[in-house]
This record gives C-alpha cells, structure tokens and sequence, in this order.
C-alpha cells in the first residue's frame, strides 16, 4: 500500500468523517451553551429577579421553621432546598419545555435541519442551564445564610460535592429527557410544567428530609434525582442522623449514578422517535399544535 | 344610562367566560379540576409535612391558623399575579389585547372579569384544601368565633382589595418589558412573606412587621382565622390583641387605601401606553 492509498484509505476516511462529525458536534453544543453562558448573563437583571424569587420562598419557609423553633439544621436544609428550587424551574422551563418554545419561536426547525447531532444541542442547553443555575443558586445561598446566619459547614464535603455532581448529572438528563416528550404534548407542555412544580418540591423533600414523607413514598419520589441528591447533600452537610438520612450515603451516590445513565439514554432513545415522527408526520415544527 | 350598566356588565362577563376559555380549554374538566386544586393541595402538604416533623400535632389552633392562611394565600395568588399576568397572556402570546381593549368598555372591567374567574379555581382550591385538614389531619377548622356575616364581609374586603392590587400591578405590566411572570410572581411571594401568611408575623423583622401593618392581607388574613379556627389566639401575640373590630377597620382601611391606589395605578399606566402608542407592543421573543 503506498502513501496515497494510506491518506485515502476507507479507514483514514471514516476516521476523518468520525473527526468531522465530532468537531461539528461540538460546534453545535457550545452554541446552544452559549447563550446561558455568556449572553444569559450580559442582562444582569437576572440578579433581580432569578435571586428574589427563590430567596423569598425560602425565606418564608424558615420563618415557618424559626417560628416552630425547629432544630438550626432545618434552616440548612430550607437553604439547600431554595438552592435547588433553582435547578429544578430551570430543569422544567429551560430543559423540558425549551424545545416547546424553540418551536414556538421557530428556532426548532433549524436546530432539526442542523448538520449536527440534537444530541449535542441538547446537551449544550443542559451544560448552559446548569452553569446559569449554578450562578443563580450560589448566590441564593449566599444570600440567605447572611441574612438567617445558617451555620453550613459539612461533615463530609467531598460527599456534598458527589451528591451535587452525580445529581445534577441526572437532573438534565431526566431534563433532556423531558425536552422530547413535552414536545409530543404540544401545548400542554405549559400546563405539565405548572403542574410538576409544587408536587416535586413536595414529594422530593425540598423543605424538610424527604424521609418524612415515609420511606416507600420516598423511594418512589426517587426516581427524581433531586429526591436522592438533596437526601445525600444533607448528609454530607449535617451528618445522617440530624438529616433524616433515607438511605446511607454511598448507596444514595449509586443510585443517582444509575439514575444519570438511565436518564441520558432515554433522553437519546426519546430523541431518535421525535426526530422519526417529524420526518414522518410531517407536523412537529407546526405552531399551536 | 342602561346602557352602560348593561355594557359594563357584558365586559365582566365577557372576561370571564374568556379567563375560564383560556384557563381550562386545554383539558377535559376533569383533569382541570386535578390540575387546578393539585398545585395548591401540594403547597398546602409541604406545610403539614414542615409542621408534622417538628411539631407532629395536628389538632392544634396554631396549625389550623397556619393551614387556613397558607389555604386562602391561593386566592392572593390566583387573583393577584393570575390576573395581572393576563396581561402578558394577551398582549405578548396570543397578541390579542388590542381587539380586547376595542371590545371591552374598560381594560379595568375586563380584567376584574378574568379576576372572577380565578377567584372561582381558587376557592375551589381552598375547599379542598379545608375539607382535607379537617378530616384527614384532625385540624380545628370550622366556622367559629369571628361571626360568619363578619367573616364573609371580611373575605369580600380582602378579596376586593387583592382583585385592585392585581389591577394596579396589571397596569405596571402595561408598561413592564419582558419578564412579566416575574413581576407577578415577586409581588405575590413578596405579600407572602411580608403578610405572614404560613408564619405569625411576629417572626418578622421590625421592618417587616412595618411592611406586614399595612397589608390587607395580614388583617385579612386574621379575619378568616378566627371566623374558622379554633383556636386561632395561639397563632400570633401582636394580631390577638387586636379586638375584632379594630382587626376589620384595620382591614377596611388598607384594603381602601391599596385599592384606590392600584386602580389609579392602572389608569395612568393606560393613559401613556394610549398616548404612546405602545399597548400591544411585543417584548418577549
């Protein structure tokens, strides 16, 4: 085999079509990250009221505890909870129903036509929305424990920042997930959004241990991986006891891992039959539909 | 002179058989009927769970008082942000405000009609909500104390006065760009927090407490609490101490107050989008 035949073999080529298709791809995720990145935060109104919002939730809730005279570790979890009250609104509005309103707007028919994996602007929406979020929930944080002085400080931080990562990893996947089967509701996707926000805060334990809630009803509000992500972040805050702990917390860490896998294969699978009903049907793109 | 009447009327009406369209026609009523009471219901648990954890006895005045004031904060949200976010609803996603606006005898008129109509899920919310803590959780809630013509006059204050400010906060939308959710949202959790709604307001901060003396809500608040719950001294030193009258002429006089405020609010915010051509201009993208 000469030197042409080695730059032109069927090998080299697949390896330069492979290159292509990944360079393409990467292209495609940092555009749509983009714009939570950087073009997100050059309005920086978002301080006002992405920061207000939750911090008024939250701060509500721990005057219902200060009131109680509960234990200061609840006012810790009430902060988390606030903290990733961010996530999971961002979860709903800016993952799930992203590509109702991309639709809406017009952008989804270009982002199908794209010489690019959806996947990959999928994935660039989550990585974007969680950066954006992870602003927005520091500084929620930061707010409330100076205005309620709540002692925050973990017994096992390497386990606080496994909780978190391992979460958030399932988080926008289930997210990335939902993104596909909004879409198929069509305009109910508003009202499945409204209707996931409360219940969720209630059924993952935002605001008190999820164990409360009995250990069976628990278990089945995992399948959220805020449930079992807060549940380990406690944890690793307070220690298993003054948090309530639902289960210890390596296993919690494996299962959210399993979780994350779950999720971003289903967010691919859900991906492969919207993408065949709109070659199909012809219709997904269609507005008001 | 009839005319008018008839018309003024038919703008109500008309607003809200249009919020019931809008809201509901989506789903069968049925599945509206979970959806419009399985958010608030949610609201309410997270509460008796916070409560349960620590204090675990649910036949308490103090969780009545607390379930009843997180239970009627549904009507401040469906009534207060629900209606002033129909301005968005109209003007930036179904571009409807400027036919609505040329049909309607008033804007103000029109959105007290599509008031009517959250009002109407919101109580139905609040039923549910009552009846679920008073027989599965053992809650002392049922008419008592406060007398009932005083109770409902205090609800009709409280609800009127809510029904205003969401006029008023309407007319800061009017000219708001982008982001109108959040307006809406703020003032609501705002009035949340600063009335005490799930918490005594002697928690508050002094300034908070400043804040929470001039709401309606606080006092509206109060009224209900003691027109249905036994009990209902345990919830909060400062507000037992006011008589019953005085809770009522505190009520009136707030409620009067931020009414007249937000209807004047609105008015100017629609004389200048008149003026300035700027009605159903669009801003979200």
């Amino acid at each position: 085999m000469g030197p042409s035949d080695a730059s032109t073999g069927p090998g080299r080529r697949a390896g330069r079509g492979i290159a292509r298709s990944g360079a393409r791809a990467l292209r495609a995720f940092w555009a749509r990250a983009y714009v939570r990145v950087v073009a997100a935060n050059r309005d920086l109104s978002w301080i006002l009221f992405d920061v207000a919002l939750p911090v008024l939730g939250t701060a509500a809730y721990v005057f219902v505890y200060r009131s109680l005279r509960a234990p200061e570790a609840y006012l810790g979890f009430v902060t988390i909870g606030g903290a990733m009250t961010a996530y999971w609104l961002n979860v709903l509005w800016s993952m799930a129903s992203q590509l109702f309103w991309e639709k809406q707007s017009g952008n989804l028919e270009a982002y199908i036509v794209a010489p690019a994996p959806m996947m990959a602007i999928l994935a660039g929406m989550a990585t974007g929305g969680l950066f954006m979020t992870t602003i927005r929930a520091v500084v929620i944080v930061a707010v409330a424990v100076a205005w309620f002085r709540i002692p925050l400080v973990a017994v096992d931080p390497a386990g606080v920042a496994a909780a978190f990562v391992v979460s958030m990893v399932g988080l926008y996947g289930l997210g990335m997930s939902l993104s596909s089967a909004f879409l198929l509701h069509g305009r109910e996707a508003w009202h499945l959004s409204n209707l996931m926000q409360e219940p969720v805060y209630l059924l993952s334990g935002f605001f008190f241990p999820v164990r409360a809630l009995g250990f069976w009803v628990s278990v089945a509000a995992s399948i959220v991986p805020l449930t079992l992500g807060m549940d380990a972040m406690r944890q690793g805050l307070y220690g298993p006891e003054a948090a309530m702990a639902l289960l210890p917390l390596r296993v919690e860490l494996a299962i959210l891992a399993v979780l994350a896998i779950v999720f971003l294969l289903a967010a691919w699978w859900l991906l492969r039959v919207m993408e065949r009903l709109a070659r199909r049907e012809g219709r997904l793109t269609l507005r008001w539909q | 002179m009839a005319v008018r009447r008839r018309s003024v009327a038919h703008t109500i009406l008309g607003g809200v058989w249009l919020g019931w369209k809008v809201d509901s026609n989506w789903a069968d009523p049925w599945l509206f009927a979970g959806y419009a009471i399985l958010r608030p219901l949610a609201q309410s648990l997270i509460l008796v769970v916070m409560y349960w954890v620590i204090a675990h006895d649910t036949t308490t005045g103090y969780f009545g008082s607390l379930m009843v004031g997180g239970a009627f904060f549904t009507v401040v949200q469906y009534v207060l942000a629900g209606t002033s976010w129909c301005v968005i609803e109209d003007r930036e996603f179904y571009s409807t405000i400027r036919y609505i606006y040329l049909a309607s005898r008033s804007l103000v008129w029109y959105l007290l009609g599509r008031a009517v109509a959250k009002l109407a899920l919101a109580l139905l919310s609040v039923g549910v909500i009552l009846v679920f803590v008073r027989v599965a959780l053992g809650a002392p809630v049922w008419v008592h104390g406060l007398q009932t013509p005083a109770g409902l006059a205090a609800l009709a204050a409280g609800v009127g006065a809510t029904a205003a400010m969401g006029i008023g906060l309407s007319g800061v939308l009017l000219l708001a760009a982008r982001r109108g959710e959040f307006y809406s949202e703020a003032v609501a959790g705002s009035i949340f927090l600063a009335a005490g709604a799930v918490f005594p307001p002697d928690v508050l901060p002094r300034w908070l407490q400043g804040v929470a003396a001039v709401l309606p809500q606080t006092y509206w608040l109060e009224a209900t609490r003691r027109w249905l719950v036994e009990g209902s001294w345990q919830w909060s030193a400062w507000l037992s101490r006011l008589p019953d009258g005085e809770l009522l002429g505190r009520l009136l006089a707030s409620g009067s107050g931020w009414g007249l405020a937000g209807v004047a609010v609105f008015l100017a915010a629609e004389a200048y989008v008149r003026r300035t051509g700027t009605l159903d201009h669009h801003t979200e993208d």
